[in-house]
């Protein structure tokens, strides 16, 4: 390659480069001003109904999934399907809502909707047995597996300081639309499990997230994507988590929240669980590093009681 | 039966049993229907009965030499999956070069023979080493392990890659079975004879090396339907010497040695003047029906007897202890009792290992000494034994590993947890972990306050069922911080306690926030 080549190939890179920046923020740009015509609430609560009843109402008042979606996006949805466990044993997010979720997704428009969860148990077993699976492909979700390593890609993390960089699901890197829908647990080492631990089943690697900060880098993910949507499922909680051993350890709450910010949904989330919120320390991280806000006094929260 | 329907029952048989023992080395084939086609397998029905006393295995087994002594080697042709195997090889080169001509050659009784005895001590010595290589089912399967299996993987993984690209999420990506050189030695040599033996001289290997063909050639010399040829009629053109895989027709002489033909029936067709038979060998016997009766109670009463003294001494040389080693070896799967009952009774047809949906089931190097060489063993570092699957224990044709119902087998403890602090992450780093307690599916290991809001493992080794989830998922570099030690012998675990109580409703009026 000689100099001239090198910089006809250097500079058809760079306007490359530049065009696709320009189109990826376009969408971004737009959906901004929509929610800024609309005035919608920060933070959705709903209780007192069935997960999907619930979702209707909490979905409504934020202007429906179509302020969500727009037509023929492809959406990701990511439900907590971690451990084998029945839906009443509350360890993985209720089929029903993540069913919901799915229609409603198809119903904006969706083009497709792909549905994963990087499993801890094994995951046929566990995809099966959460009943998520058939719940999904009942709404014509893809359902994804996620247990081997070439289904992820690394990304750099901008902005971290311990997640550098991580081995994403390569969903999350295509779809338009990113939808997190944790299900609220009590966990063994962080305390809590809610929206912003649920991105761990985004990544390959969570042997490094043990290894190195914990906390941290479960805070820092959100730097590389925030989900679009994040559905908090507190119908049945599990109060000694995160793994369900007993149906004595699950309480039925019959809540739902929804909102954009996970910092707010994990600090409401852990009042609902009745764990301090001190005492879980990704939030704090998360709330220092913008990824949302803490106080929930600042916010706009709009409380449905069915 | 005419001949032609005779050929065709034995096509059908060998495709439809090739191709579902195929089937059972692959997780798509429904978990219940895995059984069925290796209850057909001899010399995992041998050892399941000599060891474990099974019923059902006891009762195929006499089936099998019942059939035998009536009918002759039919297992050879029927069900015999390496049998099938080398039809293939031979069908392959017969394909090519339109003709291939076998001729009659003297049966190697010698070579036969003590083949046969080395297989037998070695069965009932308590180490399945040989057995492992000279069983024809337990050989298939290292042949699927080996050879059938990286070839559907890689199809199956580009396949899975190339429809993912086009957004189509309908195959699953399997993992490579692991290679270790060592074992494959071994492999490759008698693979390498098959096949050397198969095209050059048909079923040469089932009438020289294994040991199940010779032994049921014993019975097969005096059985009641024996192959035949008639004399008047035959006119020693042979056509019928020169299709025969077993090379045991001699048509100059005009006899066929029945210790060698494995029923493959292709003679019975192709007779011009139909003087080649099967059929019932009443010849010379005044009283008929009296002699067959004699001649089947007489095999039938050796059989029994052979199996009676054969458990007999197998039972006196049992006892045996292996010497354990200085150091622990790796646990062996859930419902295999004890080491030396597990190394006894597998013959490393790795169905287990393929089955195995973690991969914690990896074949064994020296792990379990010489005489346990090549088994599986469970490797914590490359899976864990999933707390709800019973894979292994549903399909392990010998027995090495009993079924278990799924309740009983959350309960043994193949081993227990260790915890070694100094090489925790929360007490190295000061960070949270807990990726072992949260994997443990029993409450064996548990988070308890350490310093500040710190939490860190605390382990009750009696809950433990040692499936190394934890050792599995344990990010501590370079050496994990728990572990599991094994149990030599199998043991219960304790069950936390746990109230049966219903779940609990909470209906505050608003919400906490």
């Amino acid at each position: 390659m000689n100099r001239r080549d090198f910089f006809k190939k250097a500079f058809s890179l760079a306007v490359a480069a530049g065009i696709s920046s320009i189109a990826k923020s376009t969408p971004l740009l737009a959906a901004e001003n929509d929610s800024k015509n609309k005035k919608l609430p920060d933070l959705i609560a709903v209780k007192n109904g069935t997960p999907e009843k619930m979702f209707d109402e909490g979905i409504k008042a934020f202007g429906g999934m179509k302020n969500f979606i727009k037509k023929g996006q492809t959406v990701v949805v990511k439900p907590n399907i971690a451990w084998t466990a029945n839906p009443e044993g509350a360890a993985d997010t209720n089929p029903a809502l993540v069913k919901r979720i799915i229609e409603h997704c198809f119903g904006a428009g969706a083009s497709r909707v792909y549905m994963f969860d990087h499993t801890c148990d094994d995951c046929f077993i566990t995809y099966r047995v959460s009943g998520i699976e058939k719940a999904a492909k009942k709404a014509k979700a893809t359902v994804v597996q996620a247990n081997k390593e070439s289904y992820y890609q690394e990304v750099r993390v901008p902005g971290a300081h311990t997640l550098k960089n991580v081995k994403v699901h390569e969903l999350i890197l295509e779809s338009d639309v990113f939808i997190n829908v944790p299900i609220l647990k009590h966990h063994g080492s962080t305390r809590m499990t809610c929206a912003l631990k649920n991105l761990m089943g985004v990544v390959w690697d969570r042997g490094y997230y043990h290894r190195t900060d914990l906390d941290r880098c479960i805070a820092e993910f959100p730097l590389y994507r925030k989900p679009d949507l994040t559905i908090v499922d507190a119908y049945n909680i599990l109060t000694n988590g995160p793994r369900s051993r007993s149906l004595k350890d699950v309480v039925k709450k019959s809540m739902q929240l929804l909102s954009k910010d996970m910092v707010a949904l994990d600090v409401a989330s852990s009042k609902i669980l009745g764990e301090e919120v001190e005492n879980i320390r990704y939030i704090k991280i998360g709330s220092d590093l913008g990824i949302g806000t803490s106080n929930l006094d600042e916010l706009n929260i709009k409380r449905i009681t069915l | 039966m005419e001949a032609s329907k005779l050929k065709l029952l034995r096509v059908s048989s060998e495709v439809l049993f090739f191709i579902f023992i195929i089937f059972s080395f692959f997780r798509f084939f429904p978990e219940r229907l895995k059984v069925i086609p290796l209850k057909s397998q001899i010399i995992p029905l041998a050892i399941s009965f000599f060891f474990e006393g099974f019923f059902l295995s006891l009762l195929l087994l006499v089936l099998f030499l019942l059939s035998t002594v009536i009918f002759g080697r039919i297992y050879c042709s029927f069900f015999c999956p390496l049998g099938s195997f080398q039809d293939i090889l031979i069908r392959s080169k017969r394909k090519k070069k339109k003709i291939t001509k076998f001729s009659y050659h003297k049966p190697l009784i010698l070579l036969k023979l003590t083949i046969l005895i080395f297989a037998i001590i070695s069965l009932i010595s308590g180490s399945l080493y040989l057995i492992g290589y000279l069983d024809p089912y337990s050989f298939f399967g290292k042949i699927v392990n080996y050879l059938l299996k990286p070839f559907i993987v890689i199809i199956n993984n580009g396949g899975e890659l190339i429809l993912r690209k086009a957004d189509i999420y309908a195959l699953h990506i399997m993992t490579l079975p692991t290679f270790n050189l060592f074992a494959l030695i071994p492999f490759i040599l008698i693979l390498g004879t098959i096949i050397y033996l198969s095209l050059k001289r048909g079923r040469l290997y089932c009438n020289s090396i294994c040991p199940l063909g010779t032994f049921l050639g014993i019975f097969s010399v005096r059985c009641l339907y024996r192959m035949e040829i008639d004399k008047s009629s035959c006119t020693s053109c042979g056509i019928c010497e020169s299709v025969c895989k077993a090379e045991c027709i001699n048509s100059k002489d005009k006899t066929v040695d029945n210790f060698s033909c494995i029923r493959c029936f292709n003679c019975l067709n192709v007779c011009p003047s139909s003087a080649i038979k099967y059929k019932p060998s009443i010849k010379k016997e005044k009283t008929d029906n009296q002699k067959i009766q004699n001649l089947s109670r007489r095999n039938f009463l050796y059989s029994l007897l052979g199996i009676l003294g054969f458990s007999g001494i197998n039972l006196l040389l049992r006892n045996k202890k292996t010497p354990i080693k200085s150091y622990l070896p790796p646990p062996t799967p859930p419902g295999s009792i004890s080491l030396n009952e597990y190394i006894s009774k597998c013959t490393a047809c790795y169905l287990c290992v393929n089955n195995c949906p973690t991969n914690v089931l990896q074949p064994s190097l020296f792990q379990y000494g010489l005489k346990g060489v090549f088994i599986p063993h469970m490797d914590f570092y490359s899976g864990y034994c999933s707390y709800e699957c019973t894979q292994c224990l549903e399909v392990c044709p010998t027995d090495a590993i009993i079924p278990h119902t799924k309740e009983e087998k959350k309960k043994i403890q193949i081993g227990r947890v260790k915890f070694i602090k100094d090489f925790c992450v929360v007490y190295r780093n000061n960070t949270n972990c807990g990726a072992c307690a949260e994997i443990c599916p029993t409450a064996a290991v548990t988070m308890t306050p350490y310093k500040g809001l710190l939490l860190i493992p605390t382990t009750t080794p009696s809950f433990c069922i040692g499936c190394g989830a934890c050792q599995n998922v344990c990010p501590a570099e370079p050496e994990k911080a728990i572990i599991i030690e094994t149990n030599i012998v199998h043991r219960e675990a304790k069950n936390p306690e746990r109230k049966r109580t219903r779940k609990r409703e909470e209906t505050e009026k608003g919400f906490p926030f």
